[in-house]
């Protein structure tokens, strides 16, 4: 069987409620909601941020996007002058190469009418007087009606090999342009001039592999985007709400402006999503980050909150075990002398050091009994253990022993009286008890121990320890026991030092070693009684010892 | 018995060598520690302590001292080869028990030696030394 004991330790169940209590009313620190909303605030306006950086992105994207189909758009429009250009260039040519103008008609057959290139188209020779017309073909001509204004027209392009175009014309709802080619050499004063008609309703015919596919549009003959201008759209409002790209492209003598929207997103529908998506996405983030954050900071401050509690434990343990000191200390002094009584011929003094260790109240005692006029008793006693019940005994061996004293009992007597008073079977205690008595005019001294250590006498400038034999201590022998005291007589000075094992007792060290160490310290201090005491105390490291420990110095007056 | 002990030794400036006090349950318990085996010979149990025997160790012994002696043994042994330390309380601990039947201590160290005859305990604990 193996057993082992070590002392333990739990914290008072009060102290334990009482930290409990503390923790429910200790004041809650700002909650962690400033902590969520900074969070939240600081990470929405980073997804703003990132939000707006892609909604710019895209429309930046698909400006550029909206600009270069529209510049690939408007390339067609010089390819399309061009072909009227060589068309109507070759008719004028062979004209002039012949002089034949049915070879004009033939070549242009093929060109004008319904769903041809031109809806009429004519051959004019300009002269001195004005134009005069060579042949004509296909439905009459706008301009014609108009020689002056047709003269001048053709005047003002048969000297050029680029393509006339003349400005948007007019008739009920019908909507023409015209275009003048000169025949080169232009010396021949041959001028071919021919109408095309624009769409009712200015709507285009769009093939779904044209580039304007998947764009809105509005065309304008010249560079101003006037109502009065456009030759087609299929916008329903000018200028367009949305998003657009304006580009000038030259047709012949004249130019075009188209505007174009796109019908989709060019740059693709991802794109044109992705603001929306990062700032879902990042919403969503925030949220939880915010969460994690206030759940972060919550368990931060039960944390503190629970070393603050534990901190307030450890506090109340540490009051409550000073207090036990305290009412130890308090009741131990409350056990002991107020004061030693006067003695004539006597001096007197005593210290009680209570050990570092433990709250319990300790078991020992000193005592100084005036006899008479001539004679003091001098008691030191230790009762075995600690506690109220250790103390209860000493107050009674204290009480008795004094009252022995009363009664005229020498030492032996005194101590084997007590030793029939207690018990350590019923007790159990037992104790250590040192009996002396003094006679101030004969300086005799009777000494008896029960078991105690022996006093130590300081005369003439040596240290001694009195020689008394040890009987067995108070309440180990059931019948009580018998002392055989020792009588020394002292000389005049001599110093008596009775004292309990916490003086010189020390784990781990012989016995004897601390009874030297005691003589030694003993012998070199010749102060007043007060201070020679204190010297001792101090000397002895009794205010570091875990154990109680009880001194008495009785000094003869010289 | 106690003239001036063991001339030679030189006083030195105390130093306990005690635990240093302090509130309870700050870590030296294993320190303090003390272990109980009790070796039941021939009817004569021997306890063997190991350690030291202080106020807070002796219950311990005093429960166990309590179990060994229900059976009524002729004597007790207390093997103290191993206890390092012995204070008031361990000694009551003892002198109960030798109330009940013969309890000697086997060959304890010279430190608890001198406190069982600085305490005129010898008569009522004897001391025998080992085989």
């Amino acid at each position: 069987m193996t057993v082992t004991a070590a002392p333990a330790t739990a914290p008072p169940p009060e102290a334990t409620a009482d930290a409990a209590t503390a923790v429910a009313t200790t004041p809650a620190a700002p909650g962690p909601t400033l902590w969520v909303a900074a969070t939240l605030v600081g990470i929405l306006v980073v997804v703003a941020v990132f939000s707006w950086l892609a909604y710019d992105a895209y429309r930046h994207t698909e400006d550029d996007l909206l600009r270069l189909r529209a510049e690939d758009a408007a390339a067609l429009f010089p390819t399309a002058t061009t072909a009227v250009q060589t068309e109507l260039e070759a008719g004028a040519e062979v004209v002039a190469a012949t002089d034949d103008t049915a070879r004009f008609d033939q070549l242009m057959a093929d060109h004008v009418g319904p769903h041809r290139s031109f809806v009429g188209v004519s051959l004019w020779r300009l002269t001195s007087g004005g134009a005069q017309l060579l042949t004509a073909e296909g439905k009459p001509l706008l301009l014609a009606g108009q020689p002056g204004t047709l003269a001048a027209f053709l005047r003002a392009h048969d000297q050029s090999d680029v393509l006339g175009v003349s400005p948007l014309m007019h008739s009920g709802d019908m909507l023409r342009i015209g275009y003048a080619v000169a025949a080169t050499p232009t010396t021949t004063g041959l001028v071919a001039y021919a109408e095309v008609s624009l769409p009712a309703g200015r709507r285009l015919a769009i093939s779904a592999s044209s580039p304007f596919a998947d764009l809105h549009y509005a065309i304008y003959l010249g560079r101003r985007t006037d109502r009065a201008d456009l030759l087609a759209t299929d916008l329903s409002s000018l200028p367009p709400t949305v998003a657009y790209a304006t580009v000038d492209a030259p047709f012949g003598s004249s130019s075009i402006t188209l505007v174009v929207t796109a019908k989709s997103p060019l740059a693709g529908q991802l794109l044109l999503d992705l603001w929306w998506i990062v700032a879902v996405v990042g919403g969503v983030l925030a949220v939880a980050a915010a969460w994690g954050v206030g759940r972060t900071v919550r368990r931060r401050q039960q944390a503190e909150a629970l070393a603050t509690a534990l901190d307030e434990v450890a506090r109340q343990n540490r009051d409550l075990y000073r207090q036990q000191r305290t009412i130890a200390h308090t009741l131990q002094h409350a056990l002991l002398p107020e004061r030693l009584p006067g003695v004539p011929g006597l001096e007197s003094a005593a210290r009680y050091v209570a050990g570092v260790a433990g709250t319990e109240i300790g078991g020992d005692w000193y005592d100084l009994v005036a006899l008479d006029d001539d004679r003091a008793l001098v008691v030191v006693g230790d009762v075995s253990g600690r506690g109220l019940r250790a103390a209860a005994v000493m107050a009674s061996l204290r009480f008795a022993a004094r009252a022995y004293a009363a009664q005229g009992d020498d030492p032996e007597t005194i101590l084997r009286r007590l030793s029939t008073l207690l018990d350590l079977e019923q007790e159990g205690h037992f104790a250590t008890v040192l009996c002396a008595q003094l006679d101030v005019g004969t300086r005799r001294m009777v000494v008896a121990s029960a078991g105690h250590l022996p006093p130590l006498l300081l005369a003439d400038g040596t240290a001694t320890y009195v020689p008394v034999v040890a009987g067995l201590p108070i309440g180990v022998a059931p019948a009580g026991d018998r002392y055989v005291s020792a009588s020394v007589t002292v000389p005049p000075g001599a110093t008596l030092l009775a004292f309990t094992d916490g003086v010189v007792e020390r784990r781990g060290e012989l016995l004897d070693v601390g009874l030297e160490r005691l003589r030694a310290v003993a012998g070199t201090l010749d102060l007043h009684l007060a201070d020679f005491l204190a010297g001792v105390v101090d000397r002895m490291g009794l205010h570091l010892v875990s154990d109680d420990a009880a001194i008495l110095a009785v000094r003869w007056c010289r | 018995m106690t003239d001036a002990p063991r001339p030679g030794t030189h006083p030195h400036h105390p130093v306990p060598a005690g635990p240093s006090g302090g509130p309870p349950g700050t870590g030296q318990a294993a320190a303090e520690a003390l272990s109980i085996r009790v070796e039941p010979a021939d009817g004569r149990p021997v306890v063997v302590l190991r350690g030291e025997l202080d106020i807070v160790t002796a219950e311990q012994l005093g429960r166990t001292l309590d179990e060994v002696l229900s059976g009524d043994p002729p004597a007790v042994r207390v093997d103290m080869r191993d206890l390092a330390f012995m204070d008031s309380a361990g000694v009551a601990c003892l002198l109960r028990a030798a109330r009940r039947t013969a309890v000697s201590l086997v060959s304890p160290s010279v430190v608890v030696r001198r406190v069982i005859e600085a305490t005129g305990l010898a008569s009522v604990l004897p001391i025998e030394e080992a085989p």
